[in-house]
């Protein structure tokens, strides 16, 4: 259990890291699916973004998302499977969407100032990386 | 097999892609299959190599990326 100074240290990232024996179990039980939660490192970690988390945790509601921790967390993969699975698509699913969101707002942005700052966001979101100016 | 090092990508590669995104000439949803693609980690080719996306190709040699070419373009390298 997260103390609370621990639970805030960790939302205040931008990025949660997934250990690599973990991407690894989550691949096992839920697919290439869970390549879309994140950028794969070469130790074999994954970097998801902490918003994508958040919103996707939200939106499956709290009786599916402490199924989906327990099923995360443990190798139960019986009728608890499901919340799991839902939880990781639906990472993938905002990920998308928050880069399709910033496409166009950087599509339609008139200022060029304000148009850099936003493909910073998304260069970091496709790429995993951000580059120096 | 190597896989891509994006950090390795230009500056000059990355004003392509932003001049080609700010004019939608490469589209949201090809942007979107990018990310998908870099999200699997990829292992390409020793040399180079080609991925097409739709609205733009993007060339490589090995480990490192390359540019862009345009949809017309003929790609180089070994396709994947």
């Amino acid at each position: 259990m997260l103390t609370f100074i621990e639970f805030i240290e960790e939302i205040a990232k931008k990025v949660l890291t997934i250990p690599p024996a973990d991407v690894d179990r989550m691949r096992e039980k839920f697919g290439d699916k869970v390549l879309k939660m994140g950028h794969l490192q070469e130790d074999g970690s994954m970097l998801v973004p902490v918003d994508c988390v958040l919103e996707a945790a939200q939106s499956v509601g709290t009786q599916t998302l402490a199924e989906a921790a327990e099923i995360l967390k443990s190798d139960r993969m019986v009728s608890m499977l499901h919340s799991g699975e839902t939880l990781v698509e639906r990472v993938g699913e905002v990920r998308e969407r928050k880069l399709r969101e910033l496409i166009r707002k950087f599509q339609s942005e008139s200022i060029e100032s304000d148009a850099r700052r936003q493909w910073k966001e998304i260069e970091k979101t496709v790429f995993g990386v951000d580059y120096p100016d | 097999m190597p896989k891509i090092d994006w950090k390795r990508l230009t500056r000059r590669a990355r004003e392509h892609f932003y001049d080609r995104l700010r004019t939608r000439e490469i589209t949201e949803d090809d942007m979107a299959k990018l990310m998908d693609w870099i999200s699997t980690n990829p292992e390409v080719p020793e040399g180079p190599w080609c991925k097409a996306f739709g609205t733009f190709k993007l060339v490589g040699h090995g480990a490192t990326p390359g540019t862009l070419l345009t949809k017309d373009q003929p790609c180089f390298g070994e396709k994947i």
